[in-house]
């Protein structure tokens, strides 16, 4: 065991250590090291809410009301689900408008109402110094428990308790209110904060650890160990002595409110949040605390009971669990732990209480009475600082006369109880306009006068502190007015019971006040501002320029503000908004200067409150009765333009969805494959023509690189932003043709359009093999006349042979001579047959590389066949051409239907030159007939299918639009050039590379 | 899980939270820490308030991850 003046002093090192923690944090707190942005250091400050009540306090219930204790930690870690919702809201709110406690919240909210701002100070500071009493109680009570020459009553006695508690004091008062910050952030007070929050989860595990290991044999044991102690209703929820599901749901709805509305919690989550980021880790860190702080809670109470301890000591199980086994120095590191929890609730609630006992109650006193006085920043200062330490005392005072009969839980809970109060006025301002200021005022009025007569009157006669004889015996025995069962209401709790009747009349009034009365102009404003306005909030947020001069100057705001907050800090700050707006003094405008006085009544909002900071500028910088009209008609105006814009904005939201669905649904239903990939070629999307076209299912895709999915795809397509097109043949058969581009900015990737032109491509053959028996039935005429004549001429020698007599020698001549000639019509037959066999087969689409004048030739061999190309001559200017890369059946049909086209054109005779040559990339073939030409008006119908100028049943009106084909699929061109009567010019280009 | 918390899923997913998600997680929560859930339960509340707890903490987490960034 430790002295007592060996544990006074291990405290005071410690506060020391807080000290310095602070003291580092707050000088640096603009160094490139700084952590003040740190949402770890934002989340281990919100576990301020974890107080000696969770260090000591959770086993004394675990150990007497089994698991009910987790409501407490349960609730607040479902209320973080909403976090993103609200608490982003108010954060934004407080911040654009310089609030700094809950009491200021309310009060601007309802039309910045300094009674309402009163009450909401009045009832937290009444609900919860008693609280901040019995930590100092608990600090005392572990003095005195591991102290081994004095007790709990001597600490008290000789003033140890009081010079703890003054120590405490004074840190809450140097780093609470070390000056008057514009800001209010308290950088090396939240580090602090978040220091004690590790210490006492610490200490706590390894209390839990030890626990764990000398009574269970292990953590692995624990559960067992728990299980069979014999204790099932301390592990019971529901039923006969066991917490009811009531309570359970009570505590927890407490506990949500408790989390938010608690002075501390305020301060730590909005007051001192410094950015966004910190609520998302805040999300899910802080929860993750509150399970870790309360993982040992239930073995460290069944191992005090189990050891034969008196339940009714269990809340210091922590603490004299080590102790009685002699593990003193984890005594003393216990002794810290409850001791940290128990600081850092008192100094971080002290501060919060204290701020809104300044802004309600002294400031307005101090600005009627020293208004002038040119201290008035450093009275402002002293007073605060004196404010916090007053509460400070004032708890300890209450832990001297009253903290006996209380403990830590049942306090803490009433506290709960006392700002759960304010739960309607708050989250409804935020979401309800018509929520007014009468109906906050009367309905936590009433709720409080219940919350004292069903939890405090009952706890006070308990106690024996009030007399429950007399009047007050015959009200509270009645039947309606018994503060256990109001109106008759038995069978609840006490916590059920007083939370039903205050939130009940709390609701009812606030609602009902709401809805029949009606709201001042100023309380109009701020419900638009609040539950309107999103990121911009503050009051008079743009004003237009004003026709009449303001009656005040820049350096009166200055002077005002210097009067406040000090002449350095006002300074500071209006400098940073001037050069934030891009305002120069020496050129002020009327509008200026009132958007100057809306920041400096901002600023002052921060320090002194948002009331008296109205009041201030109402009385230094005075507006006339019409200029204040008109703020507020702009700012309603303002609002109400916002609100239409956000409901305009949610229109066009709407509409953009239905746009989206529609595009989605044209690209999914659409008879193309269209996928889509990053730059890293991974697919992201894959319609359904995709899958049906290539037969791989979306599912198939994901995050898989499209090189592998497409195999014939090449990677070097996807190397230049330059869109690729082309047709291929896939693995199964499939002709394909295939589009890719790069998406347009600020999208990155590809998008690859696929289409399955297989069909297409099979109706193109059999076209292609008509047009081609339709030009051989064209030459059907000629042909036969070619094949007719050499075989009319071997019929006739057949008949002379036969007659011949082989045995003249004339005769054997002339026998030699005829079959000579007929050897001679067979070859000529036989070579007008194998040609048309040749041009009449079935092409395919295979490119080789082929001579085009020789390909011209054996076309031009086969017109001869014509009878009309006897009248014709054609002149051949063939060049050199290198061979080309083309389909030759192709190209073939396409010099036959140009060939014919020209032979049809020219019934009388004429001349065709055929051209062929080079010509840069292209090799140029140009066919020129002296026909009777096309007339101008036809020449851009003439590649149409089915057109034709030639009489019914002369021409199918394919022929140029195969050509037309043909020409594109070799990536060509093919022009015209034509007067009537004069004749017509075929100019086909085809490139020599890449055809 | 480990998917889910992987940043180029959650890009890839780009998942759009909502207050409807957060409010149905909040009810979500409530609803099984209290009865009728609760009852069912009953013969092993410890087990099962800590077992929850932990799991509505990652769902938390992995919500967080979602959660974009709100302008300053």
């Amino acid at each position: 065991m430790f002295s007592a003046h060996e544990v006074l002093s291990v405290s005071v090192l410690y506060l020391l250590v807080i000290f310095a923690v602070a003291y580092f944090f707050e000088k640096n707190k603009h160094k490139p090291f700084s952590i003040a942005l740190s949402p770890y250091i934002y989340s281990l400050s919100l576990a301020v809410y974890c107080t000696s009540w969770t260090f000591y306090g959770s086993v004394g219930r675990a150990a007497t009301s089994g698991l009910s204790f987790l409501t407490i930690y349960i609730g607040p870690t479902l209320m973080t689900a909403l976090f993103p919702l609200f608490l982003t809201k108010v954060i934004r709110i407080a911040r654009e408008n310089g609030i700094t406690s809950i009491s200021d919240f309310l009060s601007l909210r309802y039309g910045r109402s300094i009674w309402l701002s009163r009450i909401v100070t009045f009832v937290a500071v009444v609900g919860i110094t008693p609280y901040i009493g019995l930590q100092i109680k608990a600090v005392i009570a572990t003095l005195g428990i591991i102290s081994s020459n004095m007790d709990t009553s001597d600490f008290y006695s000789t003033g140890a308790g009081l010079l703890i508690t003054l120590i405490m004091g004074l840190f809450a008062a140097v780093f609470g209110a070390r000056r008057i910050d514009p800001s209010e952030k308290h950088t090396g007070l939240v580090h602090a904060i978040a220091f004690e929050s590790v210490i006492k989860l610490v200490a706590f595990f390894s209390v839990g650890l030890f626990v764990s290991y000398r009574f269970f044999g292990g953590i692995g044991n624990v559960l067992t160990g728990i299980r069979d102690a014999g204790m099932p209703e301390l592990l019971a929820i529901g039923g006969i002595g066991h917490t009811s599901y009531s309570e359970w749901f009570v505590l927890l709805l407490l506990s949500m409110s408790a989390i938010v509305l608690l002075p501390r919690q305020f301060q730590m989550a909005v007051v001192e949040n410094t950015s966004m980021t910190q609520i998302r880790k805040g999300l899910w860190l802080f929860p993750l605390y509150l399970l870790a702080i309360n993982i040992f809670v239930v073995p460290i109470a069944f191992a005090g009971l189990l050891k034969g301890m008196d339940a009714g000591a269990a809340d210091y199980f922590v603490l004299t669990l080590p102790l009685s086994e002699g593990q003193y120095s984890l005594g003393l590191f216990a002794f810290i732990g409850g001791f940290s929890a128990a600081t850092a609730m008192v100094i971080v609630e002290a501060i919060a209480l204290s701020t809104m006992v300044m802004n309600t109650f002294i400031m307005p006193m101090m600005v009627r009475k020293l208004a002038d006085n040119p201290y008035l920043s450093s009275i402002i200062l002293v007073v605060k600082r004196t404010v916090i330490l007053g509460i400070i005392l004032l708890g300890y005072l209450f832990a001297l006369t009253f903290g006996e009969f209380f403990s830590l839980v049942d306090l803490g809970l009433k506290s709960f109880e006392a700002v759960s109060l304010f739960a309607p006025a708050f989250f409804m301002g935020i979401y309800w306009k018509r929520a007014n200021k009468k109906g906050a005022i009367v309905g936590i009025v009433a709720a409080f006068v219940i919350w004292l007569y069903t939890l405090i009157l009952p706890a006070f006669m308990k106690a024996g502190l009030i007399d429950p004889d007399g009047l007050l015996h015959s009200i509270t025995s009645s039947y309606l007015l018994n503060p256990s069962a109001l109106f008759g209401l038995e069978g609840l709790g006490k916590w059920e019971h007083s939370f039903f009747w205050s939130l009940t009349v709390n609701l009812t009034l606030f609602v009902g006040l709401s809805l029949i009365t009606k709201q001042s102009q100023e309380e109009q404003v701020q419900a638009m501002i609040f539950v309107e306005s999103y990121q911009k909030t503050y009051g008079l947020p743009i004003i237009q320029e004003q026709s009449s001069q303001v009656p005040f100057s820049y350096e009166d705001i200055k002077s005002t503000l210097s009067n406040y907050i000090g002449p350095s800090e006002a300074e500071k700050a209006l400098n940073e908004f001037m050069s934030r707006n891009s305002l120069d003094r020496s050129q002020l405008k009327s509008s200026d200067l009132l958007r100057i006085r809306q920041e400096a009544e901002k600023i002052l909002s921060s320090s002194i409150g948002p009331v008296i900071a109205s009041i201030i500028m109402e009385q230094r910088l005075l507006l006339t009765q019409q200029q204040r009209e008109r703020f507020h008609e702009e700012v309603r105006q303002m609002t109400e333009d916002l609100r239409l814009s956000r409901k305009e904005l949610s229109e066009k939201k709407r509409e953009l969805m239905s746009l989206k669905e529609f595009t989605e649904k044209i690209i999914e239903s659409a008879p193309i494959g269209i996928a889509t990939v990053d730059k890293q070629l991974t697919i992201n999307y894959w319609n359904t023509s995709m899958h049906l076209i290539t037969g791989i299912a979306p599912q198939d895709t994901k995050q898989s690189n499209i090189l592998f999915v497409l195999r014939w795809l090449k990677s070097e397509w996807f190397e230049s932003e330059l869109r690729k097109e082309g047709t291929v043949k896939d693995e199964r058969g499939k002709v394909l043709k295939y589009n890719i581009n790069s998406l347009q900015f600020p999208l990155e990737g590809y998008v690859i359009i696929l289409e399955d032109i297989t069909e297409r491509k099979k109706i193109e053959e059999e076209l292609l093999h008509s047009a081609k028996l339709a030009s051989i039935g064209r030459l059907t005429a000629g042909l036969s006349h070619e094949i007719g004549n050499p075989l009319a001429s071997i019929s006739s020698l057949t008949q002379e042979l036969m007659s011949m007599d082989l045995s003249r020698s004339k005769d054997r001549d002339f026998v030699k001579e005829a079959l000579g000639a007929m050897s001679s019509h067979i070859n000529r037959i036989s070579g007008i047959v194998q040609s048309l066999g040749r041009f009449a087969r079935v092409s395919t689409q295979e490119k080789r590389p082929t001579d085009l004048a020789e390909l011209f030739d054996k076309t031009l061999a086969l017109v001869r066949f014509d009878p009309r190309s006897k009248g014709v001559h054609v002149e051949r200017r063939i060049g050199d051409v290198r061979p080309l890369n083309i389909n030759p059946d192709q190209i073939q049909q396409l010099f036959m239907n140009l060939l014919l086209n020209a032979l049809d054109a020219m019934p009388e005779g004429g001349k065709i030159t055929a051209e062929l040559f080079e010509e840069g990339e292209f090799a140029v073939f140009r066919l020129t007939d002296t026909g009777r030409g096309i007339e101008e008006m036809y020449l851009d119908k003439i590649y149409d299918p089915f057109f034709t100028t030639k009489p019914p049943g002369k021409g199918t009106g394919l022929g140029l639009s195969i050509c037309y084909g043909i020409v594109k699929h070799h990536n060509g061109f093919i022009s015209v050039e034509s007067q009537k009567d004069k004749g017509s010019v075929f100019t086909v280009k085809l490139p020599i590379k890449g055809s | 899980m480990m998917i889910l918390m992987n940043k180029r899923v959650l890009r890839q997913m780009d998942l759009n939270l909502n207050k409807d998600h957060w409010v149905t997680l909040f009810l979500a929560g409530l609803g099984v820490c209290n009865w009728p859930f609760m009852h069912i339960f009953s013969n092993s509340h410890y087990c099962y308030l800590f077992v929850i707890w932990l799991v509505f903490i990652l769902i938390m987490f992995i919500m967080s991850l979602y959660l974009r960034d709100t302008p300053e």
